[in-house]
C-alpha cells in the first residue's frame, strides 16, 4: 500500500464514526419523519401512502397556523428579551471587570444554570409567578394587589420570561465571546479621535461585536421555537406551542401523519433561520487582527 | 513658542503596586520632536497614555497647551495617537477610518471629503481610499494610522511605537519619513520607542527612562557621546563597560587603572583610589596589526585577539586585555578585507583618544 493510499485510509477511518453517527441519528430519522408526513390516517391509525392531505390540513385548519405564529411571536420576543438582558451583562463583563478571575465567577454564574436540570428551572418560575407564588405573595403583603393574580402565570407573558431565563445562557456566550474578541484599542482610537463613550460604542463595539448577537438570536429563537416543556408546565390554555401540537399529534391523536407534517414545516423553517444567519456572520465577519 | 506639553511630579502606580512613572517631569516645545526611550516597563508607554489620557496619573497634573488637561477624558484632548498595532476599525474602509474622527468634530461633509483627500495624499494612499484595512501591507496600515491623526490636526502627534510592527527595510524607511513629515507640518510629535537606532535617527531630543524615571534627556549626539550613566550608555549604541580604579589625576585628566593596563581619560572631581566604571565605544578604538608605538595623547592597549564576529560592513573583533574583555568595531572600508585584521589568537594593538573614554563612578545609579 503506498503512502497516499494509507493516508486515504486512515481520513476514512477517521471520518466514518461522526458520518454513520449523523446518517443513523439525523438523517435516518429525517427521512422516517418526511415519508411519515404523507401517510394518511385512517381511525384508529394511520396507513403508508402519498399525499398531501396533512400539509393541506395544515394550512386550511386555522388552529394550525395560529399556534404556528403564536410560538414566532413568543420565539421573537424570548430572543428580543434576551438579547436585552444579555447585552449589558456580557459588555459589563467583558470590558467594566478588571479583574479577570472576578470575570470568570460571573460568567460561570450565568452558565451554571445550564447544569441544572431544564425541568427544575422551568418549575422555578411556576413557584414565583404561580397564584401561592412569590410575586403574588409580595404583591398582597405590599398591598399593591388584594388579591393573587392569575395573570402571570399561565400567560405568553410567563411563556417568555420563562424561556428567557432558559436561554440567555445561549445568549450571554456568543456575546461575551465577540465582545473578548474587540481589541481594546480600537476603543481607545476612538476616543482618542474625540469620539465620546457612546458614539465609539454604537459606531466600533456593536457593530463588531454583531456576529456574536446573530449567533445568540439564532440560538435564542430557535431554541424556544422547539420548547414544550416550558408551555407545558407555564403555557396555560392559550399557550400552546408547534411542539406541544406535534406532541399531542403523536400522543393523544395518535395522528403521526399530521404530527410530521407539522415537524417538517417546523424544521424548515428552523434551517431557513439558521441558514440566514450563518450567511448573515459570515458577510459580516471581518478580519480583527 | 511656548511648552505644549507639561508632565509635572506625575506618577502612575498599577493595581499590584507596579509603579509605572515615578515622580516625572518633562517638558516638550512647540514643535519638537521627543521621543521616550528605554525598555520595556520602563514607563515610556504609560507616561504616553498619561499625555494621550488613557491613563490618569495618581499624582501629578498633565498641561497641554498650558491647560490643564489631568481630569479631561482622550477625546476632549488635542492630541491624537498612532496606535503600535495602528488600532483601525475592521468596519470602515480607509477613507471610512481616516475621516472617524471629522464626523464629531464639526465639519461639513466636503469639508471633511476635502480634508480626508488631503490626508491620503500625504501619506500617498490617495488610490487605496475605498480599501478595508485587512487588504493592506502592514507599511500602508501604517500609514492610514498616520492619516488618521493628522486629520484632526493635533497639537500634539503622540506615536506609541508605530514602527515595531514592520520589517527592518521598511522601518527604516518610515524613520525617515516620519521624520520628514515632522519638519514639513512643524508639529509637536511624542515618539515611544525601545530603539535606540530610531531615536537617534528622529528626535530632536530623546528623553532615557529607565525604572518609571527619567535617566538623561538631550539631543541624540549628546545622549550618544556624553551618556549620563552607564545605563544611558550601555542602553544606545554598544559599549564596552569595564571596571577601575582611579590611579592619578591631574587636571582635567584621570589616569584610570583596570586590569589590564591603565588609561588616560577625562574626568573632575576623582581622587586616587576611586573605583570607577569606563565605557568605551567599539567603534572610537583603533586596532593595529604592527605595535603603533608610544604617541603622545593617545592610550594603547596591548591585547589578544578572541575572535572575528563579521557584520558585512564590519567586523565586530573581541579582545581580551588582562582578564577584561571589550571589542572594538573594524570598518571594512575599500580595498580592506578582513584580511588586514589580527586573527583570533594573534596580538593587536588598540588605541584610543581620552575624550573617547567616558567615566562613570562606580556603584552610582546604573
Amino acid at each position: 500500500m503506498t503512502l497516499a493510499q494509507r493516508a486515504r485510509l486512515r481520513a476514512g477511518l477517521v471520518m466514518a464514526p461522526p458520518l454513520m453517527w449523523v446518517l443513523v441519528f439525523l438523517f435516518v430519522p429525517y427521512l422516517i419523519t418526511f415519508a411519515y408526513s404523507f401517510y394518511a390516517k385512517q381511525f384508529p391509525t394511520f396507513v403508508p401512502d402519498f399525499q398531501f392531505g396533512n400539509y393541506q390540513q395544515l394550512v386550511e385548519d386555522s388552529q394550525y397556523y395560529r399556534v404556528l405564529f403564536r410560538t414566532l411571536k413568543i420565539a421573537a420576543a424570548t430572543a428580543v428579551l434576551a438579547l436585552v438582558l444579555a447585552y449589558p451583562l456580557a459588555y459589563f463583563l467583558v470590558f467594566k471587570v478588571r479583574s479577570p478571575s472576578l470575570r470568570a465567577v460571573l460568567y460561570m454564574a450565568t452558565i451554571v444554570p445550564l447544569w441544572v436540570s431544564y425541568l427544575l428551572r422551568a418549575y422555578t418560575w411556576k413557584t414565583i409567578l404561580g397564584s401561592e407564588g412569590v410575586l403574588n405573595s409580595f404583591l398582597i403583603w405590599s398591598g399593591i394587589s388584594s388579591e393573587p393574580s392569575e395573570w402571570f402565570l399561565y400567560s405568553q407573558f410567563s411563556m417568555v420570561i420563562t424561556l428567557t431565563y432558559i436561554f440567555i445562557p445561549f445568549m450571554v456566550m456568543p456575546i461575551y465571546t465577540a465582545l473578548e474578541k474587540v481589541p481594546r484599542n480600537l476603543v481607545e482610537a476612538s476616543k482618542d479621535l474625540g469620539v465620546g463613550p457612546i458614539r465609539s460604542f454604537v459606531r466600533v463595539v456593536l457593530p463588531l461585536s454583531m456576529p456574536g448577537v446573530i449567533a445568540g438570536i439564532t440560538f435564542t429563537f430557535c431554541l424556544s421555537f422547539g420548547d414544550f416543556i416550558a408551555p407545558f408546565l407555564v403555557g396555560g390554555p392559550d399557550g400552546a406551542m408547534v411542539a406541544t401540537v406535534i406532541q399531542s399529534q403523536f400522543g393523544a391523536a395518535l395522528n403521526w401523519p399530521l404530527g410530521s407534517a407539522l415537524s417538517i414545516v417546523m424544521l424548515v423553517l428552523v434551517l431557513t433561520i439558521i441558514s440566514l444567519s450563518d450567511h448573515m456572520e459570515r458577510s459580516g465577519r471581518l478580519d480583527l487582527a | 513658542m511656548g511648552d505644549i506639553i507639561e508632565l509635572a511630579g506625575v506618577t502612575k502606580a498599577f493595581p499590584g503596586g507596579v509603579v509605572a512613572v515615578d515622580d516625572i517631569n518633562l517638558s516638550v516645545r512647540e514643535g519638537e520632536f521627543v521621543t521616550l526611550l528605554g525598555p520595556s516597563g520602563c514607563g515610556k508607554t504609560t507616561s504616553l497614555r498619561m499625555i494621550a489620557g488613557f491613563e490618569a496619573p495618581d499624582r501629578g497634573r498633565v498641561y497641554l497647551a498650558g491647560k490643564d488637561v489631568t481630569d479631561l477624558p482622550p477625546y476632549r484632548r488635542p492630541v491624537n495617537t498612532v496606535f503600535q498595532d495602528y488600532a483601525l476599525f475592521p468596519n470602515m474602509n480607509v477613507a471610512e477610518n481616516v475621516g472617524y474622527g471629522l464626523d464629531v468634530a464639526g465639519y461639513s461633509r466636503a469639508d471633511a471629503k476635502r480634508r480626508v483627500g488631503e490626508a491620503l495624499d500625504l501619506v500617498g494612499l490617495a488610490d487605496k481610499a475605498k480599501n478595508r484595512p485587512f487588504k493592506l501591507s502592514g507599511g500602508q496600515r501604517q500609514r492610514v494610522a498616520l492619516a488618521r491623526a493628522l486629520v484632526r490636526e493635533p497639537k500634539v502627534l503622540l506615536l506609541d511605537e508605530p514602527l515595531s510592527a514592520l520589517d527592518a527595510k521598511l522601518r527604516e524607511s518610515m524613520q525617515v519619513e516620519l521624520k520628514h513629515l515632522h519638519d514639513r507640518l512643524g508639529l509637536t510629535f511624542v515618539l515611544v520607542t525601545h530603539d535606540q537606532t530610531e531615536a537617534l535617527v528622529m528626535s530632536d531630543r530623546i528623553v532615557v527612562m529607565n525604572a518609571g524615571r527619567i535617566e538623561q534627556q538631550g539631543s541624540p549626539s549628546e545622549i550618544y557621546d556624553r551618556p549620563a550613566s552607564p545605563y544611558v550608555a550601555d542602553f544606545l549604541g554598544a559599549s564596552n563597560l569595564l571596571q577601575a580604579r582611579i590611579g592619578s589625576t591631574d587636571g582635567d585628566t584621570i589616569i584610570a587603572d583596570f586590569d589590564g593596563g591603565r588609561l588616560a581619560a577625562l574626568g573632575r572631581g576623582y581622587s586616587s583610589g576611586d573605583p570607577i566604571l569606563l565605557c568605551i565605544r567599539p567603534e572610537k578604538v583603533t586596532l593595529h596589526a604592527k605595535d603603533p608605538g608610544e604617541q603622545l595623547g593617545e592610550n594603547r592597549l596591548t591585547c589578544q585577539v578572541r575572535e572575528h564576529l563579521f557584520h558585512g560592513d564590519a567586523v565586530r573583533v573581541a579582545l581580551r586585555c588582562g582578564t577584561a574583555e571589550f571589542f572594538v568595531d573594524v570598518q571594512l572600508k575599500e580595498a580592506m578585507g578582513a584580511a588586514s585584521i589580527p586573527l583570533p589568537g594573534e596580538t593587536a594593538w588598540a588605541t584610543l583618544h581620552p575624550a573617547n573614554v567616558i567615566v562613570f563612578p562606580a556603584g552610582g545609579r546604573s
